[in-house]
């Protein structure tokens, strides 16, 4: 019967031990940064990702992998070996001139091609352990230094490589103490034993489970080494929370708390992390410095009695201050981004793939257009909460929100996302589940469905109205009360305003805007109603900027992606994810909306893009909904659009608008990301017809004739055909009379 | 009283000389367009020179001014054949995804394809390859909106465009 339990025990254990042993995460890489000549660069962002990367500042001229050496004349780099299914990157150095932060030529040691391309190697974004999001970065035990594996068996069992997974004396002690008040309290267990605890058991205490706990460290240790099972331990012993992750390995804490790999920790440091295992949020350096200090004083002590530190380095070791690298927060990459990646992975893979086949995926995340991201919308926040005091919140996590998504409008790929102002605090991704009202950034939809009916220069009755709903009378209101009572379709939309639209939007059917708002992906119900024209149908941030790209992407809706490559361990590509488009409106359509959209920058409600220091040319539109309850800016260029949101979860005024609050955080955004910024607008497609008209009748211009005549685009299904009839000349001598009369006025 | 009267004789003729001269001008030589005044309607577009149109001899019927032609591009906006730095870049990519192409090797194609649209969304080329990979593919829907693409922006491009026309036949005659 024991016999039969035991090989069952050790069948099962085999069985998950082995597989743990061999676990390998998988690694969740950002896309490749690119440098070619003539990109304007952002150096301090630049400098953060060769950082990230492993790539150390020398002073003098980079001779080995990893180091680097930066001026305002060059970017000289020794790169790392690289290798993925589609990225193959020697070890070499490369020279790239730079000239007023923009790239001047590249030069590499290893091919003689000047003016080439430098890709630089994908970041790790995330290793994928599991659900719980661990942190942790495997170490081998031949990288550690000797005095790092003592200060952790002088804390957690000095007598490790002498005995046999099993010390009699601390059982006795702990059953001692145990008995004394019935229940198992207290551990005694060695590293072993604590290892069998970790992988294989749950937390509780009963005494069933400590019979099958010493089992299982005997075993253990019948079937593998000391430094194997030491090495195990140390990958796998946890270390503390830190927000919403945990931290597991010696690898990762020594990383976290001193910013430093494993094997370069020092005699003081090596103590501290020893110390922790036993009550980690106890002892933690950030948390309780001074306990910290008294812990790591005593396994000092310890490794001192087992002869493993002498007397004179004890002392000097023990006068040593505990100095930590600063509290991050845990900063993760992109960790809104990781979570809607996550949930687009497990329905590729199960969760026990991910964290242990070894996986490398591919994601379009742009790791330096994350991070002026996460910095634009921070520095956002904190100036809208300085500039109007009562938006600040004591609670953390009722504090006031934003979002941010960056897209390239052409193929679909998230450049960046920013889901909260601090996952530490909230976990929920606003950037892809809040719904929210729109509000007037849904008007460019109306608009669009409206283009077969109206042209830019239609007149818009803007007067105030009441429109029954439900047998409920409707008065909706301009923002601003002094607004003109008739305003054409162009500047209507440039300037917001919502009796046109509504107007509009009856004018041509509501049904249309159903219609409209269906295509797009957006829900909306099968009886419309006239606030829809406004903007009052939620949506969830990223379908709002996905439905965007299609006016610089001639009309083509993208899907959204976040995905591009799955390698398995052996470097072949298993999954391959492309842009994928669909075409939702003609490329002349969509011209005319982003023309009518760049009147929003020009003359419109976002006309302050120009002060904020966005000189090129942009299209969007803002959006604020009730009582300001959100504030909306989406705008982009023919290579990236990017929607900002801001609000409050709970749905309190935020008591600014689309263009005070979103828009700024719009405009630091585009301007720390020179290298998409081309100057060039969208070209003219076919089915664009500019024709010069008569800026009274608004019909085609008599030449001659019209006193003020101006340029505008129609559609060429839709354009004007009356030649103006309010300035009619009856003969070439009136038309000349005309131009005398302009000639003389005074005569 | 006197003077009066021939001040605005003088008057009279002056302006009749100078309207003789002024019709004789608009008919002999074709007479440019006054300069459009800006409106605030129209300031979203930069003025423009308005061309020359003839006036027809006829004068008793009061002439039909036709459309002005489309403008194929706004001054303010480089030319499309103007090399920005991306677009220069996008070049590298698009050579790597023809030659994938020819080792058939569509997936790879697309990658590097995609990277060339990002960096440069106006050349058509690599929309007609990004076209022919999901052909390859046998992907008929993919291929149809990359050819309508390639289509928009080499239509400047005779040659370009009989190989748009040619791929459209091959993904109609796709599955």
């Amino acid at each position: 019967m024991t016999v039969l339990y035991l090989a069952n025990l050790t069948e099962g254990m085999d069985k998950r031990f082995a597989g743990r042993l061999w676990d390998l995460p998988s690694k969740i890489y950002s896309d490749i940064t690119l440098l070619y000549p003539g990109q304007a660069l952002n150096p301090p962002l630049l400098l953060e990702k060769l950082d990230r990367l492993g790539y150390r500042p020398v002073s003098g001229t980079p001779s080995k992998p990893g180091e680097m050496r930066f001026s305002k004349t060059a970017l000289e780099i020794y790169l790392h070996e690289f290798h993925s299914p589609f990225h193959e990157q020697k070890s070499a150095s490369v020279w790239v001139g730079l000239k007023d932060s923009r790239v001047t030529s590249i030069t590499r040691s290893d091919m003689d091609t000047k003016g080439a391309i430098l890709e630089l190697e994908p970041e790790v974004l995330m290793l994928y352990y599991g659900p719980d999001r661990e942190r942790r970065q495997l170490i081998s035990i031949g990288q550690l230094p000797a005095h790092l594996l003592h200060a952790v068996m002088a804390a957690e069992d000095r007598g490790f490589y002498g005995h046999s997974g099993i010390e009699i004396r601390g059982i006795l002690r702990a059953l001692v103490a145990n008995l004394k008040e019935w229940e198992i309290s207290q551990g005694g267990s060695t590293i072993t034993q604590q290892l069998a605890k970790n992988y294989f058991l749950t937390p509780e205490r009963t005494l069933s489970r400590k019979f099958k706990e010493l089992l299982i460290a005997g075993i253990l240790e019948y079937k593998f080494d000391k430094d194997t099972i030491l090495e195990m331990y140390l990958n796998e012993i946890y270390f503390g929370q830190e927000g919403p992750v945990s931290i597991n390995g010696i690898g990762e804490a020594s990383r976290f708390f001193f910013d430093k790999s494993a094997a370069d920790l020092s005699v003081s440091e090596s103590a501290v992390l020893a110390g922790l295992i036993k009550a980690p949020n106890q002892f933690s350096p950030h948390r309780n410095p001074e306990r910290c200090t008294s812990r790591r004083n005593e396994v000092l002590e310890a490794m001192h009695k087992n002869e493993w530190l002498t007397a004179e380095s004890l002392e000097e070791e023990k006068a040593r201050p505990v100095k930590v690298a600063p509290y991050r927060g845990y900063h993760q990459q992109a960790p809104y981004f990781m979570d809607y990646l996550t949930g687009q992975l497990t329905s590729l893979y199960s969760r026990e793939t991910l964290s242990s086949e070894g996986l490398s995926i591919f994601t379009t995340i742009d790791t330096e257009v994350q991070s002026a991201a996460e910095k634009a919308l921070k520095k956002g926040l904190e100036r809208l909460e300085a500039a109007n005091p009562s938006l600040k919140r004591q609670n953390p996590g009722e504090s006031l929100q934003g979002a941010v998504i960056v897209m390239q409008p052409k193929t679909g790929y998230i450049l960046a996302m920013v889901g909260g102002r601090d996952y530490g605090v909230s976990q929920f991704n606003r950037a892809v589940q809040a719904r929210r009202q729109p509000g007037s950034a849904f008007k460019p939809f109306v608009y669009l469905a409206a283009l077969d009916q109206y042209t830019p220069v239609s007149m818009l009755d803007n007067s105030p109205q009441t429109f029954m709903v439900n047998g409920q009378p409707w008065t909706p209101k301009n923002y601003y009360a002094q607004a003109e009572p008739e305003i054409t379709f162009r500047k209507a939309l440039a300037q917001s305003q919502n009796l046109a639209t509504v107007n509009l939007a009856y004018g041509m059917g509501l049904e249309r805007v159903t219609q409209i708002a269906r295509a797009f992906h957006f829900s909306a119900p099968d009886d419309p109603y006239p606030s829809m024209a406004l903007g009052t149908l939620e949506v969830e941030p990223l379908s709002l900027a996905r439905a965007y790209c299609v006016f610089p992407a001639d009309g083509v809706l993208p899907f959204p992606l976040s995905i591009r490559e799955v390698a398995d361990t052996g470097g072949k590509t298993i999954e391959s994810r492309h842009a994928t488009i669909e075409r939702l409106t003609t490329p002349a359509k969509a011209y005319m909306m982003s023309d009518l959209m760049r009147d929003v920058v020009r003359d419109g409600t976002a006309r302050s893009l120009k002060q904020m220091g966005v000189t090129w040319p942009v299209a969007g539109k803002t959006g604020t909904t009730n009582d300001s309850q959100d504030a909306w800016f989406v705008g982009y260029t023919p290579n990236l659009v990017a929607l900002v949101w801001v609000g409050f979860d709970n749905n309190d005024s935020i008591k600014a608008t689309g263009a005070t609050a979103a828009l700024p955080i719009w405009a630091d955004l585009m301007k720390a990301l020179p290298q998409y910024v081309s100057g060039e607008w969208l070209p003219l497609p076919s089915g664009i017809e500019t024709l010069t008209i008569c800026a009274d009748s608004r019909e085609i211009a008599r030449e001659g004739c019209c006193p003020r005549i101006m340029e505008e685009i129609f559609l060429s299904e839709n354009q004007p055909e009356t030649l103006c009839r309010q300035h009619e000349c009856s003969s070439n001598l009136e038309k000349v009379w005309n131009g005398i009369k302009k000639i003389l006025p005074s005569f | 009283m006197e003077l009066r009267k021939y001040c605005l004789l003088f008057k009279w003729a002056a302006m009749g000389m100078a309207l003789i001269f002024l019709t004789g001008c608009s008919i002999l030589a074709p007479k440019p367009a006054p300069k459009p005044e800006k409106t605030e309607v129209g300031r979203h577009l930069p003025p423009k020179e308005i061309s020359p149109e003839p006036v027809p001899k006829t004068v008793e019927e009061p002439p039909v001014p036709k459309p002005l032609l489309p403008k194929k591009e706004r001054p303010a906006e480089p030319p499309v054949n103007q090399q920005t730095p991306m677009a220069l870049a996008s070049v590298t990519f698009s050579q790597q995804g023809q030659a994938y192409l020819k080792n058939n090797k569509p997936d790879e194609a697309i990658r590097v394809l995609e990277r060339a649209v990002n960096l440069n969304p106006r050349n058509g080329e690599n929309y007609f390859y990004l076209a022919e990979a999901w052909i390859m593919k046998g992907n008929a829907s993919q291929a149809r909106e990359f050819n309508r693409l390639a289509e928009i922006y080499m239509k400047a491009d005779p040659e370009g465009m009989g190989r748009v026309q040619s791929q459209k036949e091959r993904i109609n005659k796709l599955k």
